[in-house]
């Protein structure tokens, strides 16, 4: 009897809990209910200890990835080098067409990336789960963070900001699943969603015209289109791969991301400029 | 359960919760995939505390979590509960006395719990977590699970034992009364034997 009740007292404590966690999640899905303060909230409270945390283990951490990733390291210095070496002949002639882009985009009235105001943040941590692939910065709230706000470094788009509580924010990377980015095709003209995979080395391109003739190596840029959180022309990336079967209604296109979000160490986040 | 058992398990959420968002998710991965810390410590208060305790504490850890991630809130404490639920009702007569408990637990608890937060996810609407490289972070993870359980079981031991308890308490005995393991100092002591 007794070995009876407590088996029926379990049922009913996981049957509870079981119907609290359903409640919750399906709450939280619809975006009922003072969930994003209560996370603000949670954040603000283990932020202090997260730092010091940070503080003691990092050194450890970066000791660890030092020894695992030192072949990949010297190889990339090598790669990253020569590539410098041809970059630098290329900005003297990009900086010339950068202006009278600028210049035209002002006649067009759109939003560009070099009219909003930036916030620098420091990458103090990565994503706090496997099934996510997120970065915390070290600015926040007080310092003009916002939702939504794009997240780029000099090389092109990071992603946007998710959560933000005061003294940190989430960002959401443009290879997490959960991201979508309104683009342009550089040469075709053509747009797309960029959405991520679920791992840092591509992303996919939808919803492209099957019949736009795009080509490998294209640069593919945010298209700044209404509604979207992302001013025009940030690089997101270059069209490493095209496939398209005969008959099919859309082309398989693979981007590879301009920046490495595996190796992010400071980012800038961009504010809207108050005019635009 | 006493007050300084309920804060011993809270100061270990709190320990969980700091652990997991900075030195395993900046740093200590391998092949890019971080232990669910919460998760293995709740299979090991559930292995120490049996069904229901197990079931509340993995409820209430996996909340802790769940403030910190963008997937929806109550998705790792459902799939955390029902997992500590299981390890307590398996603790209570399935689980043969071995040292090789912690890590044998602590993996296939890990890959439990992977499977169910990646296929309530689902359910929820999370079709993201529908993907091929789901499974291999939920492998990888599961074997990192089972190594780290060497370090989280001997502090869920010290965490659940209660204040009157000198060598054993009842809810640490196997079904048919012999003494589990001790995790710790405590090792030469072979499974299965008494304490007293």
């Amino acid at each position: 009897m007794i070995v009876y009740q407590r088996a029926n007292r379990r049922r009913t404590i996981l049957a509870l809990i079981v119907l609290t966690a359903i409640t919750l999640i399906t709450l939280d899905v619809r975006g009922a209910g003072p969930f994003s303060a209560v996370r603000g909230g949670a954040h603000d409270v283990v932020n202090p200890v997260a730092g010091a945390s940070d503080a003691v283990f990092s050194p450890v951490g970066d000791w660890i990835d030092g020894v695992t990733s030192a072949a990949a390291l010297k190889d990339e210095n090598a790669r990253l080098r020569r590539r410098l070496d041809s970059t630098r002949g290329r900005q003297a002639s990009a900086r010339a067409a950068t202006e009278e882009n600028k210049e035209l985009k002002k006649l067009l009235d759109l939003p560009f990336v070099d009219d909003a105001d930036s916030i620098a943040a420091p990458v103090v941590d990565g994503a706090p789960s496997n099934f996510e692939l997120t970065v915390q910065i070290g600015k926040g709230e007080s310092d003009g963070v916002g939702v939504d706000m794009p997240v780029v470094t000099g090389a092109g788009l990071v992603g946007r900001v998710l959560e933000v509580s005061r003294d940190r924010a989430t960002v959401l990377l443009v290879t997490d699943p959960q991201s979508g980015v309104g683009v342009k095709i550089e040469k075709s003209g053509t747009t797309g969603v960029v959405k991520g995979r679920g791992d840092s080395g591509t992303v996919r391109a939808d919803f492209v015209d099957p019949s736009a003739a795009v080509t490998k190596g294209e640069i593919v840029y945010t298209s700044g289109q209404q509604n979207s959180p992302f001013p025009s022309a940030i690089p997101v990336g270059t069209v490493s791969k095209v496939t398209k079967a005969r008959g099919d209604l859309q082309q398989d296109i693979l981007v590879k991301p301009l920046v490495d979000v595996s190796g992010l160490d400071y980012v800038k986040v961009l504010r809207p400029s108050s005019g635009g | 359960m006493t007050w300084v058992l309920r804060l011993r398990l809270a100061l270990l959420i709190l320990a969980v919760v700091v652990l997991q968002t900075t030195v395993f998710s900046a740093g200590l991965r391998v092949f890019g995939v971080m232990p669910d810390l919460g998760l293995v410590l709740t299979v090991a208060v559930a292995f120490y505390l049996g069904p229901d305790r197990g079931a509340v504490f993995g409820f209430v850890a996996g909340l802790a979590v769940d403030l910190f991630l963008s997937t929806p809130l109550g998705l790792s404490a459902l799939s955390f509960a029902v997992v500590g639920y299981a390890v307590g009702v398996a603790q209570g007569g399935l689980v043969p006395p071995s040292r090789w408990v912690a890590p044998i637990m602590g993996g296939l608890g890990g890959l439990a719990g992977g499977v169910l937060f990646v296929g309530i996810g689902a359910i929820a609407g999370q079709d993201q977590l529908i993907a091929l490289s789901s499974v291999r972070i939920i492998l990888i993870a599961g074997v990192y699970d089972a190594l780290v359980a060497f370090a989280v079981f001997p502090i869920a031991r010290w965490a659940t034992r209660t204040p009157g308890e000198v060598q054993g308490l009842p809810e640490h005995r196997w079904s048919d009364g012999s003494r589990m393991p001790r995790w710790g100092s405590d090792r030469s002591i072979s499974p299965g034997r008494s304490a007293e």
